[in-house]
Formats: C-alpha cells, structure tokens, sequence
C-alpha cells in the first residue's frame, strides 16, 4: 500500500498544478479575456477553438483534477468510518472512479481534438 | 464483590462537529470556518467534477452541444448552481495556497517559543491569519462580479 | 485571659447562577440536564460552584479536580460550550445567568462530567514520549548526562507545557469524526520528542505519525491551540510535523544525531559572586561533638550513625 506521506505530496503538488491549469481553464469562459461574454464561450465554435488552442492544458488538467478531487473525497471517507473493509471499498472506490473520469474525459478530449470521431 | 454492568457513553460529536463551525464555541478560531469552507467546497466540486466528465462525453458537437447549453444557461437552479460553483472554486483555490503555505512549507505559524501568560498562540498570531482575512475579501469581491456577469447574461436583471 | 472583640458584620455580595449541567448515569445509561442554583461570589470558580453544589444541593455529582489551580488538567469541561478547565474560569466573568457544564467531547463518558482518557493515553505512548537513543549502553546505565543547551530546550519547552488536559482533542474536528486519529496532543508531542536534540528516534516516530489516521488527517482547523489553556499551541507543533514528514519524504531533510553524552560540569563560582562569610565556629570543637554524638547513637540508629558519620569526614 502507498505510504500516506505520498498520497499528501501527491495532494499538494496537484494542488499546485491545479491553481495554474484550471486558472486557465475558468479564464477562458470569462467574458473580456477571450470572448466578450460567458454564452459566448460556451458557443460551439468557441468550445472547440478552446481545445484547439489549450488542449494541452485541458490534458493535464483532467488527470490531475481527478488525482487531486479522489484523493481528498478519500480522506473525508475515511475519516467518517474506519475499519479494513472500509477503507479497501474506498480506495477501490477512487481508483475506479479514477479510471473512469480519466478515460472518459481522455476520449471526449481526443474526439474534440478530431483524432477521434463522435459516435452517435 | 458484586460486578455491576456499567456502559460508558461514547461521546462522540460526530459530523455536526467535524462540519459545523459552531458546534462548539470557540472564540478567535477563523481558520475552523475556513476548514469547515474548505471541506464543504471540496465535495461540491469533486461531485461537480465527476458529473462534468460525464456531461461533456454525453453532448458531442455541434447539435447535441448546443441543445445541452441551452438547457444550462436558462435553467434557473442550474444557473445558481454555476454562481456557488464558481464561489466554490474562488474559495477552495485561495485558500489551497495558504494551506500549501502554512501545512507543507510551515510558513506563516511562527516558531516555538518559551510560553509567558498570556499566552499567544503563534500559529493563530502568526500571519497566515492576515492571508486568510485578504482571502475573504478577494473571494468576496470575485464571488459577488461572478454573480453578477452570470445572472446579467442569464436575464435575471 | 479573654479579651472582648467586636467583630465587623462583612456583607459579601452574592448572585444566584442556575447551573445546567449534563447528568449520566452508567449503571442505567440516563442522561439527563439538572439544574441546579448556586450563589456564587466573587472570585468562585466553576471548580467552586461544582463542589457547592456537590456538598450542598447534590452528592451524587461528579466531576474531577485535583489542584485547583489549571496544572494538573484534571477538570476538563465542556462550560457554556467551550472547552476550558473549570478551576481556571471564574463564573461572574463568564457573564450568563446560566452556565452550563457538559463532559468532554470525543472520549467516553464514564460519569456525569468525567470523561474516561484510556483512548487519550494510548494514543499518547504510541508516539513514543520517551528518549530513544541508537547506543543503548548509557541508556540503560547512566553515568553522564546528555548534552543539552538553554536555547535548545527553548525549542521544546512550549510543548512541554502540555497539561494532557484533553480539551484539544474535544475542540478538534477530526476527533470527532475518527476514533483511530492520534489527535493534537499525541502528534504535538511526537514533534517535542523528535526535535528534541537529545533524541534519535525520528524515524520510529514518524513511522507512527505517517499513517492512515496520523499528521496528514488534520487540516489546520486551529481549534486545539485555541482552547490549550498552557500556551502549547499543538496546531503550530502539527504543522511543523507535517513539513518535516514531508521533507524527509522528499530528501530534503536527513536523520539527526543526537546530542553527544557529556560529563556535568563541575561546580564552579560565577564571576563576581560574592564570596561566603568565613566560618566563626571552630571546627575541631563541632567534629568532637559530632563523634560523641554519633557513638552514642551508634547501637540504636546506624543509618544515621553512618550518615553523620560521612558527613563529619567531609568537614
């Protein structure tokens, strides 16, 4: 099992990784800096101008987010209860969820990015 | 000698005390709000995050993209809902980097000194507490413009 | 003889303070508030009140004290929602017609107002509150002491306040939630021992302290150091053990040796002091005494006999 001092340095250094990606990601919906208003950024075209320019961002936005958003949700839990059973369901609880949010927004990125194709 | 069955009484505060600042009363202890915050903003955003994954696979563009916008941008809970994210993000963000500051680098809590009544607490004295006052106010400021452009570009005023 | 006095009538001013207070009972597990009016005076402690009422309107109450006077931490309590030790809060400045006195939060309790600290303690020799030394030999027969400077005990003694009074773990919001965290008082002094100088066991110690329910499960929430009625200030020792965990865990920082064994200093006279009078007794006449009075008690108490004995030789 991982040692616990390595899943805080693991929350800390997202933490700081975070403040600059999703900085980025929430300056560009904000009206003045990209587009001049908020519906405006959410227009389709601007959504995909968006990954086409900060793509890169977005990438290492998502696993980090995820990282950073599993591992404190992990530790509330396991503050509330304690026990073995418990605390195995939730660490295989995060790395599911983990997996999930991770590839799932790996393929909703690389199909805004063209390299894959929408389906449906 | 008679054994008499005695059942001591677990006193635990349970999640009202871990969540909510004013269980017990504690004068001179902001950073038990902003934990408290912190916590609360957390879950939201975790959730908020989770479900975000999943909205963004589900609307692939350009139809499905622009009805599932429509429905968000109108829809007044999901409106509200954006306006607290975004308070939510300002927040657990500003006051990540003070966290980071005085938990990982052990900045702004002072040093151990030899205790003289009365005593100060140099973690609480210290001036990771002045960080947390410019915390409120700039979250403040950056909630309430938030909700303004939001609620103005949803034509609620 | 007897001699006639007037004695002044003194009016002391009193005011009736209802005290609620938070009953159990373990033989039937009943909890119950009783209230109970106590005229209190200037100066009377909540400890004061308690026993009032105890000698007074209540035996079967029950709370524990010790000193009285906030360095024993015996009467942690919960009064009008704060932790604070009842001896050390007086009940006019608490400024309510009501007070109310609950137990400890967070550790079981045994009765009334006393909490029973078993988990407290455990969690405290977890941590190890002892000098770990690698070379065992003075250790286990010691011939000299340890090497420690003025400023290097300025840099534990805060933590050594600690009264183990308990009201940090009551006012910590992880306790409240997580029986197995270690809680601020045992993790504040896992960081007094470590940075002890005379102490190497950093390693052990944080072994204990990097776990599932140790240092990282506190998130500055402040509250212990608010309520430590002894300025320990165990939310600045917390944080401080996190950034060294975290440094030994990023190899910033290596394991420090110990402060070296070294032989006590002999005595030696300040500078300036002033020097002692010259003796005006004459010693050849006190050691004659001496020796007569010592072979008179000789049969009956040779302890002392041989004491005296020592110290007729040292003269």
């Amino acid at each position: 099992m991982v040692r616990e001092s390595t899943l805080s340095l693991l929350q800390y250094v997202t933490a700081m990784i975070l403040i600059i990606v999703l900085t980025v990601h929430v300056l560009t919906h904000i009206p003045g800096i990209m587009y001049s208003s908020y519906h405006e950024s959410l227009e389709p075209n601007n959504v995909y101008r968006n990954y086409r320019i900060i793509g890169g961002v977005l990438a290492i936005l998502l696993p980090v987010a995820a990282i950073h958003g599993l591992n404190g949700l992990r530790g509330i839990l396991l503050e509330l209860k304690q026990g073995r059973a418990w605390e195995l369901l939730v660490n295989i609880v995060m790395v599911i969820l983990g997996v999930y949010a991770i590839g799932l927004g790996m393929i909703t990125l690389l199909r805004w990015l063209g390299i894959l194709y929408w389906v449906g | 000698m008679d054994e008499r069955k005695v059942k001591f009484y677990e006193n635990m505060l349970g999640i009202v005390g871990n969540i909510i600042p004013w269980s017990l009363k504690i004068p001179g202890n902001p950073e038990r709000w902003a934990f408290a915050i912190h916590r609360l903003t957390g879950i939201y955003i975790a959730l908020y995050f989770l479900l975000h994954v999943y909205m963004t696979s589900q609307t692939p563009y350009p139809k499905a993209w622009t009805s599932f916008i429509e429905f968000t941008t109108t829809n007044p809970l999901i409106v509200f809902g954006e306006w607290l994210l975004f308070g939510a993000i300002v927040f657990h963000g500003l006051n990540g980097i003070r966290l980071i500051l005085s938990e990982a680098f052990a900045l702004g809590i002072g040093r151990p000194k030899r205790p003289i009544y009365p005593y100060v607490m140099g973690s609480l004295a210290g001036w990771q507490r002045k960080v947390l006052w410019a915390i409120i106010i700039v979250w403040i400021i950056l909630w309430v413009a938030g909700g303004v452009v939001l609620f103005h570009e949803s034509g609620w005023f | 003889m007897m001699v006639e006095t007037e004695v002044k009538e003194i009016k002391v001013e009193s005011k009736e303070v209802t005290f609620r207070i938070r009953r159990y009972d373990p033989e039937t597990g009943k909890r119950w508030w009783a209230e109970y009016k106590v005229p209190v005076i200037r100066g009377m402690t909540v400890l004061d009140a308690l026993l009032y009422i105890k000698e007074n309107i209540d035996h079967t109450l029950t709370a524990r004290y010790s000193c009285r006077m906030g360095v024993c931490g015996s009467c942690g309590m919960i009064i009008n929602g704060t932790p604070m030790l009842a001896c050390s809060i007086q009940v006019l400045d608490l400024g309510t017609d009501v007070v109310t006195v609950e137990p400890l939060p967070n550790l079981p309790t045994l009765r009334d107002l006393s909490a029973d600290f078993t988990r407290f303690f455990e969690k405290h020799k977890l941590i190890k509150p002892f000098i770990i030394r690698v070379n065992k030999e003075e250790y286990e027969s010691p011939q000299r002491e340890y090497r420690m400077f003025p400023e290097e005990l300025n840099a534990i003694i805060q933590f050594a306040y600690c009264l183990k009074c308990g009201l940090c773990y009551a006012a910590c919001p992880t306790s409240a939630i997580d029986k197995l965290y270690l809680g601020p008082q045992a993790l504040a002094q896992a960081y007094r021992w470590i940075s002890d100088v005379r102490d190497e066991g950093m390693i052990e110690r944080i072994e204990v302290v990097d776990s599932a329910h140790g240092c990282w499960r506190c998130h500055f929430a402040g509250s212990c150091s608010a309520v430590c009625p002894k300025g320990v200030d165990p939310a600045q020792g917390i944080q401080l053990l996190r950034a060294l965990a975290l440094s030994l865990r990023t190899g910033r920082s290596k394991v420090k040796k110990g402060s070296p064994i070294v032989q006590p200093s002999p005595a030696t006279r300040r500078p300036g002091a002033v020097e002692p009078p010259k003796p005006t007794v004459n010693i050849e006449v006190v050691k004659e005494n001496l020796k007569k009075l010592i072979e008179s008690i000789e049969e009956e108490l040779p302890s002392i006999a041989s004491a005296l004995k020592e110290y007729m030789e040292s003269l």
